[in-house]
């Protein structure tokens, strides 16, 4: 009996082990996540910390009909509102979206058209771009090529592209105008097609 | 190009950047990679190319078996 019991602890404590690799492995995710809710990365790896005990501590709760990644995401939704509800009345809004922006080379956009308003670079094709979606590397590099950009820009573009918030909703989070708003998207997919075009499909990975 | 993923664009608008996009072909390219970004930050968002879900499957069904076997 004693060894039943042994043998089944074993299994249980390897379970927990394998359980927790996998949760751990979205850390990254959620936290880009909490950042571009919470705007500072210490307060954001505070909430993904509690959400990922959270669903350690729950996981008998997910069924499996989404993916754990968007199991984790709605856990991590509601930390973030229970964090914001605590601190909302500490908080002022303090930063400025483009206060960052473009601030290493305020031209660099420029500089990518000629006198004439065209692209400078001509861009070449992407050979089956899909089956890049395929490989966990190139999303890696996508994660590489985020983390390049400028806080704000960094911060807007998830919001936009991953999470699929509407701009207006972005704007008001950000305390920005519509025009700032779009002026942004635009720069950040500018820099994030150049970065994974150079690191994936002209780089080494492709 | 990028605009018109934010925000509906007018009529006029529409027309000069379908027509645009008819002789540029470098804004054309340029315009299909902007689909496929869209495409991966979806996918990012979903887990695609993280260890699947399967694993917790797995690991509960081979628990469930073994925890069977040692009954019998």
């Amino acid at each position: 009996m004693t060894t039943l019991n042994n043998s089944e602890s074993s299994k249980n404590t390897a379970r927990r082990t394998q359980l927790f690799t996998e949760i751990e492995s979205h850390r990254g995710y959620l936290i880009r996540f909490a950042t571009a809710k919470l705007r500072d990365g210490a307060q954001a790896e505070e909430v993904v910390q509690e959400t990922l005990l959270a669903a350690l501590s729950g996981v008998d709760s997910f069924s499996g009909q989404s993916t754990l990644r968007t199991w984790l995401t709605g856990i991590l939704k509601f930390k973030v509102i229970d964090f914001q509800r605590a601190v909302i009345s500490e908080r002022a809004r303090t930063v400025s979206a483009t206060a960052d922006d473009d601030s290493a080379d305020p031209e660099w956009f420029d500089k990518l058209f000629d006198e004439t308003g065209h692209w400078k670079e001509q861009f070449s094709d992407w050979q089956t771009p899909d089956n890049a979606l395929e490989q966990k590397q190139f999303f890696e590099a996508f994660e590489h090529c985020m983390d390049k950009l400028p806080e704000s820009a960094r911060r807007v573009f998830f919001q936009r592209e991953v999470m699929g918030n509407e701009t207006e909703e972005i704007c008001k989070d950000e305390a920005i105008s519509s025009s700032n708003c779009w002026v942004i998207l635009h720069r950040a997919r500018v820099s994030l097609r150049d970065c994974i075009n150079r690191s994936w499909f002209q780089g080494n990975f492709g | 190009m990028s605009m018109r993923r934010d925000r509906e664009l007018s009529t006029d608008e529409n027309e000069s950047l379908k027509h645009h996009l008819y002789v540029c072909i470098n804004c054309k390219r340029f315009d299909t990679q902007l689909d496929f970004l869209s495409r991966l930050s979806k996918k990012y968002a979903q887990g695609v190319g993280m260890p699947s879900t399967a694993t917790i499957r797995n690991i509960d069904a081979d628990t469930d078996s073994d925890s069977d076997s040692d009954k019998a």
